[in-house]
């Protein structure tokens, strides 16, 4: 615990506050602000943090991912529409509510169930990730690999739409990492003869293709979509202790549901607000009710969404594999700051790390603060016209693309990877899996290259190691369970019982 | 910082055009010199960048602007190949390790060090064995042993075809032994797969060994001339009896065809920024050996790396099952 | 009715799409040298991601032919939220001149016609104005906020962070006679 109080003191310093502060306002902005994402805020912050201190930077990312997931509360509420994809589940009852007269009381339960979501996720941040690095020590190429094979199956299996839809988003991922030089014996494949792509795809522009470029399509292809925002009352914007007390289990449940969804690897906070929310509703005795403006429905998506980001932390930070799509950015800023992330992590740079965790507890703190405070603002502010936005934000993803290799062609990744991520999206193939098959790639195949290196047996060497085995296992397990499960479902149809 | 960047960099700015009306004009440069830079920026081969470009922005000896430009990928080969085509003006020079040997002795790329003029070697780093502080293997003596009564099962986490893979390679020669490699890739990854024991060994820098001291990497052996001072104990290849001095350097590289004034003019400004003090400090503190090394000396190096490297390749495409 | 058949049109396109792109992967595939160093070599994780694909495409252009819709559950959203996604206006027209806006942009500097900061004003000017529909009110806001974007970023970026940003070719500087 030492080393946590440490680190919160550290991070109570004038520029580490300041950062702090920083990040959760931009990222409650954005959050808020239908169209701009959390995703696209830290890609375009990222080449700015180039120059930062490492620690410094990874705090500003870190509290940017907090506030966005939190933003999205405030128009989901106010506008029916969320402002951020993980506040989607937030909708069905903060803006009904809000319709009703109760705007204020609805923003207050969702931004107290996100704070207290947070910092539930923040407990078991701290307490589960020490031992959890020790473990994963003892993981090698065999384990790396199947345990990449595992997120990859499992990220498409649970992500909205079809199985198939999340396989495909998942291999087309891997695909586009494929191109350039290789990693595991330096040779040049599938260039097609282009020497600009020895270097295949560079992460940052695809991500900022990705996550912003095709986000602008979007936005210009939905401009004719005007939001109209619910006016705020006068009344103050706090619920009482009493009814929290009501909720109490609710947010506890949902919260723990958020951290471990999000601890599964590659799985983001929508997710989390679904299942949270979907559970609530299932044990609730009044479901008729979710929907209509239930504050148990409120609670439940934004404890949920806000645990689940403390949740993703952890196998980034303990194995270097990203919990959740934002987190395949943060790894990739570790990675530009020379930080090799993985179990070691701990040990290499343990003051960084603790207080990479004290910092997303602060930031969950000060989000309340500044959620609680500034809501009536923010809410006008949402409605900010996109003619002015999308262009400025287009010229920082110019200039952010640019600076990496100092190449127009990194340029033109990202107006391709727009264009692709739009019609991928139209076509409902999620971009969430797109983004971790695109990152895990590289692991995927090194790993699997490794470890028919190491082994005398081959393939075969993989039953030498429970741990590998067992994510291989579960890997074709989930894999298989949709369809085991749709035939259950279809053979009692039929059979008329 | 990047507040505190932007302040410095205004500064350094602001002298330099002090500095620029102060020096009488001379021919060349008469406008900023781009250094090409082959990773990305922040860590060590960029600082050795950051620092040169510092200490000319402080002292206007370049009587210009010296700008980094970073680019990153494909082992080095996407900068290596820009600086190659760029015009001779002397405006696009850059830098880059014994790499731009063995990319072309591995068949990436079809052009090494005589492609390019060479400017010298600001610095260089010391590369040596590690092992993980519990290893079965505590020497260098007792790892070449364990080669020999098994070849082919003891693992050398490498990164192909880069220098970390030839010299594991160069020592086996040497020693007579047969290593069995194991993709892992950069200096940091091949730390934990050392010291979690998933491979036997691997080369580092001095710099890592130093760095990672407390956390369980151990250093066998040094390919240098003589022995660390932060490691008294630990032997050099040579005292082993392993005929291998192996470097890391940072070879400056400019497009071939260069004017001769500016080539000369650049070669001097480097050897002068290698001989101040706050420069060496800086190298030191990186674990870089501050010493800068003459055109002619380092051609001659290559030479030797090129030769070394080239039958080296066979074993190197071989396959490890 | 029309809309499973509009869902069913749009996976087909995906799947032939797949198609192609897992046939130009597997063809560059072809192309790699056998393994040197490890087993499996280079081209083994990417046929496999090309098979995998095929399989992909092949399993989604089926069930879009044969109209199976049990594959792609009703999520959990509401019946009214939907409605609102469909009822929402769309404009490909803007989108696909706003793709055409920022090629325009990152062609005119890529080309070395324009430098940063004249590409920047003019791609912002071009932006906004298209998706302020014409509003010769919004010229208010846009016409500073290009200037600023372009001329105060080039020198924030050259100037004081020195981060190169793209120049115009020194050919074209001779034509224009300064």
């Amino acid at each position: 615990m030492g080393d946590l109080a440490g680190a919160l003191l550290f991070v109570l310093h004038p520029w580490p506050f300041f950062y702090i502060l920083l990040g959760t306002s931009l990222g409650i902005f954005v959050g808020a602000v239908p169209g701009l994402t959390g995703g696209m805020l830290i890609t375009l912050t990222l080449p700015l943090t180039f120059y930062m201190d490492s620690t410094l930077a990874l705090i500003l990312l870190v509290a940017m991912y907090v506030g966005s997931v939190s933003g999205g509360l405030i128009s989901a509420t106010l506008l029916r529409m969320p402002g951020t994809p993980s506040s989607i589940m937030t909708t069905f009852d903060g803006y009904p509510m809000a319709q009703q007269g109760q705007p204020e009381r609805a923003l207050a339960l969702g931004i107290g169930s996100s704070l207290v979501g947070g910092l539930i996720a923040g407990a078991f941040l701290v307490l589960l990730s020490p031992p959890l690095s020790r473990w994963a020590m003892t993981f090698g190429p065999f384990e790396y690999f199947t345990m990449v094979l595992m997120a990859i199956v499992l990220i498409a299996s649970i992500s909205q739409g079809s199985m198939v839809k999340g396989l495909i988003a998942g291999f087309l991922g891997i695909a586009f990492a494929l191109p350039g030089l290789n990693e595991s014996d330096g040779q040049l494949r599938l260039t097609f003869g282009f020497h600009a792509l020895d270097g295949g795809f560079q992460l940052l522009p695809v991500l900022l293709g990705v996550f912003v470029m095709s986000q602008i399509i979007k936005d210009a292809y939905e401009i004719g979509k005007q939001p109209v925002s619910l006016e705020l009352g006068t009344g103050r914007v706090r619920v009482s202790l009493r009814e929290w007390r009501g909720h109490a289990v609710n947010i506890l449940r949902s919260s723990v549901i958020g951290t471990w969804i999000g601890i599964l690897p590659g799985v983001g906070a929508s997710i989390s607000a679904i299942v949270a929310y979907v559970t609530a509703k299932n044990v609730s005795d009044t479901p008729e009710k979710f929907g209509t403006g239930h504050a148990e429905g409120i609670v439940a998506s934004e404890s949920a969404n806000n645990a689940n980001v403390g949740g993703a932390l952890i196998p980034m930070i303990t194995m270097g594999i990203p919990g959740s799509p934002i987190d395949a950015i943060l790894l990739s800023a570790l990675i530009l700051h020379n930080i090799q992330p993985g179990p070691l992590l701990f040990i290499t740079n343990g003051d960084f790390v603790w207080a990479l965790m004290a910092a997303y507890l602060v930031a969950n703190v000060l989000m309340f603060l500044i959620m609680t405070a500034s809501v009536r603002w923010i809410a006008r502010a949402v409605l900010i016209d996109k003619a002015y936005m999308l262009p400025v934000i287009f010229v920082c993803c110019m200039i952010g693309a640019y600076a990496l290799s100092n190449r127009m062609y990194d340029v033109w990744v990202v107006v391709g990877f727009g264009v692709i991520g739009f019609f991928l999206d139209r076509a409902r193939v999620p971009l969430g899996p797109f983004v971790i098959g695109f990152v895990l790639a590289g692991i995927f195949e090194v790993e699997l290259r490794s470890s028919m290196q190491m082994s005398e047996a081959g393939f075969l060497g993989i039953f030498d190691r429970p741990i590998a085995t067992t994510f291989l296992v579960l890997s074709i397990l989930m894999l298989f369970w949709p369809f085991v499960q749709s035939w259950r479902r279809r053979t009692k149809k039929e059979s008329p019982s | 910082m990047l507040v505190s960047r932007i302040l410095k960099a205004s500064l350094a700015a602001a002298a330099i055009t002090f500095a620029g009306t102060a020096t009488p004009q001379a021919a060349y440069p008469e406008k900023p010199i781009k250094v090409i830079v082959p990773t990305q920026a922040g860590g060590g081969m960029d600082s050795v960048a950051r620092i040169l470009q510092r200490y000319f922005d402080e002292t206007g000896k370049l009587g210009t602007q010296m700008v980094v430009v970073n680019m990153p990928g494909a082992g080095g080969t996407i900068a290596t190949r820009e600086i190659m085509d760029s015009d001779p003006d002397g405006y696009t020079v850059g830098f880059w390790h014994e790499g731009i040997i063995t990319s072309k002795a591995m068949g990436v790329v079809d052009y090494d060090h005589t492609a390019f003029d060479l400017l010298g070697v600001t610095g260089y780093g010391i590369l040596g064995l590690g092992v993980a502080g519990d290893s079965p293997y505590q020497t260098f003596g007792e790892l070449i042993e364990a080669a020999r009564a098994k070849p082919n099962e003891v693992k050398v986490a490498t990164n192909v075809g880069l220098p970390v893979h030839f010299v594991p390679l160069m020592v086996e020669d040497a020693a007579g032994v047969e290593f069995r490699y194991v993709q892992t890739g950069g200096g940091a990854k091949r730390f934990p797969s050392v010291v979690a024991k998933h491979t036997d060994t691997a080369i580092f820098g001095a710099i890592e060994f130093i760095n990672w001291k407390d956390a369980n990497l151990k250093p066998i052996v040094f390919f240098s001339e003589k022995r660390l001072e932060q490691f008294p104990d630990v032997p050099t290849a040579k005292e082993e009896g392993i005929d291998v001095i192996a470097n890391a350097n940072r070879i400056w590289l400019a497009p071939k065809g260069m004017p001769e004034e500016a080539r000369a003019f650049l070669v001097n400004a480097l050897r002068e920024a290698m001989a101040d003090e706050t420069v060496q400090q800086q190298f030191s503190d990186l674990g870089v050996v501050p010493e800068f090394i003459e055109p002619e000396e380092i051609e001659k190096q290559l030479d030797w790396w090129a030769a070394t490297a080239e039958p080296l390749v066979a074993k190197a495409r071989q396959l490890q099952q | 009715m029309s809309d499973t058949s509009g869902r069913n049109r749009t996976n087909l396109l995906l799947a032939s799409a797949l198609v192609l792109f897992s046939g130009l992967l597997f063809r560059g595939a072809l192309d790699i040298p056998p393994p040197f160093f490890d087993p499996l070599g280079s081209a083994a994780v990417p046929k496999l991601v090309a098979g995998v694909l095929l399989v992909l495409a092949l399993v989604l252009g089926a069930s879009a032919v044969f109209d199976v819709r049990a594959e792609e559950p009703a999520g959990p959203m509401p019946a009214a939220i939907e409605a609102d996604e469909k009822a929402a206006p769309a404009s490909p027209v803007t989108a696909a001149a706003a793709v055409l806006i920022t090629a325009a942009y990152v062609g005119s500097m890529h080309a070395r016609l324009l430098d940063f900061a004249a590409a920047s004003t003019l791609f912002v000017l071009a932006l906004g104005m298209l998706l302020a529909r014409g509003r010769m009110r919004a010229l208010l806001v846009l016409v500073p906020l290009a200037l600023l974007l372009g001329y105060g970023f080039e020198w924030l970026f050259t100037r004081v962070l020195f981060i190169d940003l793209p120049q115009r070719s020194i050919l074209l500087e001779g034509l224009s006679g300064g």
